[in-house]
């Protein structure tokens, strides 16, 4: 009973943060209402644990809990392993960012460095022409 | 040092390499104290030397450009694989004939570049590696011996390919070849994704003796033998969650 208590508790916040989420389009709301449904389904079996169990019986598992914590299994690591082809392919794009970038960067810097020699050739006056040449 | 004097001993090294365009990509981070003259010896035999400097936060850089190299910087730390593959790319842009990777802390000589290279322009090769086996090694504590060899049988298991050192920074590759690479594992583990590659696109890999030295710069800098492990968690991590 305590337990109910404290669980439900819990999903109750789960379920606001998730509607405030949604409000300040942080999610979409596809994405939020599927979550909330998720938590109102665990809410609902909290409560009516002899629901789990009758369907866990109807699928052949002993106990209701035990069926839910099957299923919540799955579907996590189902989640979790989106997220790391996700985070994979999110650093795989930032390294070739970061590769662009340099690349770039260095053939910036070259031109500008043959900017620097061919204006020698045109007689700049410039104290820095000096240093230019013995590089 | 003027260009002129950079020419002629380049040319004066094993001349026979003239009709190649021989890039050297030395991956590098954090390396201001000994890039320099990694660099310098370097210059003695080759013309094109691209440093990539893997967000370093010293002077790696200017240290690197002011020994005469091609300097790429990363703006952040991507890995040592990441750097060989914008090495690689650089180099390919530029023309290189041959691409060899060598390692910017000092570990490698550059005399040995010349075995490396004889036999891809000889046709015989796609690839070659630097082996420490092969060759003589000093200062190798007995510790790291023996965890490299564990690697070699290692390497079978996994790559099916039996190499007497599995983690040596010291390569050449062909043209043709570096244009097949597509390293996606940025940090150490992209040695063994090479040796995948390789298999993939069924290249023609050589192993050849070189020289391996641990200073104790080179040693405390942090590939202590235990560093194996977590290289091969590392590759396993990014074979399963590609």
């Amino acid at each position: 009973m305590l337990f109910q208590v404290i669980a439900l508790l819990f999903v109750g916040i789960l379920i606001l943060l998730g509607y405030s989420a949604i409000s300040r389009h942080w999610i979409r709301i596809k994405t939020g209402i599927i979550w909330l449904v998720f938590w109102a389904a665990g809410a609902f079996f909290i409560l009516k644990v002899e629901m789990a169990t009758n369907i866990a019986n109807m699928l052949g598992v002993g106990r209701g809990a035990d069926l839910l914590l099957y299923c919540a299994v799955l579907l996590f690591s189902l989640i979790t392993f989106g997220l790391f082809i996700r985070i994979r392919r999110m650093d795989e794009n930032i390294t070739e960012l970061i590769r662009q970038l340099a690349l770039l960067e260095a053939s910036l810097k070259k031109e500008e460095t043959q900017g620097e020699y061919l204006e020698e050739g045109k007689g700049r006056s410039d104290p820095d022409a000096a240093r230019i040449q013995t590089r | 040092m003027t260009n002129n004097s950079q020419i002629t001993s380049a040319s004066m090294a094993p001349g026979r390499h003239a009709d190649q365009r021989i890039y050297i990509v030395v991956p590098a981070y954090n390396e201001a104290i000994c890039i320099g003259q990694v660099v310098l010896d370097l210059k003695k035999y080759y013309d094109n030397i691209v440093v990539v400097d893997d967000g370093s936060n010293d002077l790696t850089s200017e240290e690197a450009a002011g020994a005469g190299a091609v300097v790429i910087k990363h703006g952040i730390n991507r890995g040592q694989g990441a750097s060989v593959q914008t090495g690689i790319r650089h180099s390919l842009k530029c023309g290189a004939t041959i691409i060899v990777t060598f390692d910017g802390d000092g570990q490698h000589q550059s005399e040995d570049i010349d075995s490396l290279v004889e036999p891809i322009e000889d046709g015989r090769a796609d690839v070659s590696i630097g082996s420490r086996f092969l060759g003589r090694t000093e200062n190798m504590p007995l510790s790291r011996r023996l965890i490299l060899k564990a690697g070699i049988i290692y390497t079978y298991i996994l790559h099916g390919m039996k190499l007497t050192d599995t983690h040596n920074g010291i390569r050449a590759f062909s043209r043709t070849s570096a244009e097949k690479l597509n390293i996606k594992m940025d940090r150490m583990a992209h040695a063994d994704e090479i040796l995948d590659q390789v298999r993939q696109n069924k290249l023609r890999l050589v192993e050849v003796p070189v020289r391996v030295i641990y200073t104790d710069y080179s040693l405390n800098k942090g590939q202590n033998s235990w560093h194996l492990f977590s290289v091969v968690a590392d590759y396993l991590m990014g074979k399963i969650f590609r």
